[in-house]
């Protein structure tokens, strides 16, 4: 008789990505019936099999040897049916990451709590202006002033101590997720999108954190609460950019309505750190531009070309996959000798050449004396 | 048996000296250790041309083994422990549990398999080893040291 903890914890992790034992039996090369003596315990797992199920089950090898239940987000199956598996694995991958987020709180001695304030919608007739209302209660707070936000992610990891990892699903509906644990939460954001719209999404999942307490939210076409969904683009337009920061940047700019021309759109969105499309939305629903002549310049306009001879910055711009703030955790968890390079090789995803490099350029541009207190309060002033 | 972990092999590629190192007897790696060498690394097509012609034997936990499994878990996560890399928690719990050799230069991993009564070399006890075997000259010994400390910033 075999270990049957292993065995479970195989089942587990099949159940939570939401594979059937004949899928997962394909993909590891076995028998569907040896699959299910294995998860039983009816039969022994050899290192070979492991080691393949870490890759067909998305899980680490730690996941299968703990002792105790692995804390994972997902109390539920991902089903097959209705999220694709790159997106399933794509979750399955933002669970690790809070897993390692907590193992790296340990090692590095600094804990990421994000201070959230929460919101009920329930009592919103409208989640348009429940969305409005609550972004500019939050701006408030995060005493964000009038000024547009290119960089929506760095002001949510300084100022709300939320983190966003990247992960890349190709084509297809999903464009990200937030998930909480109950003590550490973190955004999902689908980096095979352009970075206008990953713009848009960090905040259209604050939304969906500001609104919900524990659990996951799944960011698919389709399988969505419309209500929240809309309170939610509601929020992160409003959130991006609030009425007054626009007013504001055509006065700037001296660009007077309606005879707006797609390179002044092309402007604004670079300046508000969002798409062509989003921008002109933006303009559309505040009436600075009528919407037949939002139509012909969406018909017209070549966003992408255009921005590149106007020199603003490429909306394709890569999304780092790791948040500054996690990678700076590690970078001091390695200085506090809590971590050998091997491990902070993987925290950083790299060979363990690159991950030297990256922390002698952070010890060399950081106090390193003060940068605990400067990650601690970066991550959640 | 001696396990190496994955930058002994990475030094040795890059001083030009794996292939002399493959020379040496009971030398394995875990498949952790095989895992990072694949996913990037000058020593990857080496390393798997030794898996595959014996002269690098693949040697890892015992998923049945409860002792190896334990500690795996303590190198890498325990709580109230440093946290070591996949590759190297694998081998040194094998290493632990079966009185096997480790070969590591990195310096938490090394302390940390020191207090556990590891037996462990460096990567000089194998330019050493295989300058005695005349796998190499002094001088080549002394040259590749040089390379190898260069290499670490030393």
């Amino acid at each position: 008789m075999a270990d049957i903890r292993i065995g479970q914890r195989v089942a587990e992790a099949r159940s939570q990505l939401g594979l059937t034992q004949a899928e997962t039996a394909e993909k590891l090369g076995v028998a569907r019936s040896t699959l299910a003596e294995m998860e039983t315990g009816a039969r022994k797992i050899t290192a070979d099999e492991l080691y393949r199920l870490t890759e067909v089950l998305s899980r680490p090898l730690q996941y299968f040897f703990s002792v105790q239940e692995p804390a994972s987000i997902f109390s539920f199956r991902l089903k097959n049916e209705e999220i694709g598996e790159p997106a399933r694995r794509a979750l399955i991958g933002l669970d690790n990451r809070l897993a390692e987020l907590a193992a790296l709180e340990r090692f590095s001695g600094i804990a990421v709590r994000p201070q959230l304030k929460h919101y009920s919608i329930e009592g919103w007739k409208n989640p348009d202006v429940a969305g409005r209302n609550i972004a500019m209660m939050e701006r408030a707070r995060l005493q964000l002033g009038p000024s547009p936000l290119p960089n929506v992610r760095e002001v949510l990891e300084q100022r709300v101590g939320l983190l966003a990892f990247g992960d890349y699903v190709p084509a297809g509906d999903f464009s990200g997720a937030f998930a909480s644990d109950g003590e550490r939460s973190a955004i999902l954001i689908n980096v095979a999108h352009i970075k206008g719209r990953v713009n848009f999404t960090l905040p259209h999942e604050y939304g969906h954190a500001v609104v919900m307490k524990n659990g996951v939210h799944i960011e698919l076409r389709g399988y969505v609460d419309a209500h929240e969904e809309r309170f939610a683009d509601a929020f992160a337009a409003n959130f991006l950019m609030p009425l007054d920061a626009l007013e504001d940047a055509l006065e700037r700019a001296s660009i007077s309505p309606p005879e707006i021309t797609s390179d002044q759109v092309l402007f604004l969105a670079s300046q508000f750190g969002v798409s062509f499309e989003a921008m002109l939305n933006r303009l559309t629903h505040f009436n600075v531009i009528e919407r037949k002549h939002a139509g012909e310049l969406k018909k017209t306009a070549k966003p992408l070309a255009r921005s590149r001879e106007l020199g603003l910055p490429d909306p394709r711009d890569e999304f780092d996959s790791l948040p500054q703030t996690y990678r700076r955790m590690a970078c001091m968890a390695f200085h506090k000798g809590s971590i050998s390079r091997g491990r902070l090789a993987e925290f950083l995803g790299t060979d363990q050449d690159r991950a030297y490099d990256t922390y002698a350029a952070w010890a060399a541009s950081v106090d390193v004396a003060s940068a605990g207190d400067k990650v601690k309060r970066g991550a959640a002033a | 048996m001696r396990l190496l972990d994955a930058m002994i092999l990475i030094y040795f590629s890059k001083v030009d000296l794996l292939e002399a190192l493959l020379q040496l007897p009971d030398l394995a790696v875990t498949t952790s250790v095989r895992n990072e060498l694949r996913r990037s690394s000058p020593a990857r097509e080496a390393v798997e041309a030794a898996i595959a012609d014996g002269l690098l034997a693949l040697c890892d936990i015992d998923p049945e083994n409860g002792t190896e499994r334990t500690l795996y878990i303590m190198y890498r996560d325990g709580d109230g422990f440093d946290g070591l890399g996949e590759g190297e928690a694998t081998s040194m719990s094998v290493a632990c549990a079966r009185g096997l050799t480790f070969v590591s230069h990195d310096r938490k991993a090394r302390e940390r398999a020191a207090s556990g009564g590891i037996r462990l070399l460096d990567w000089p006890d194998l330019l050493a080893e295989l300058n005695d075997a005349g796998v190499i000259t002094a001088r080549q010994r002394r040259q590749a040291e040089q390379a190898i400390r260069s290499l670490l910033r030393e």
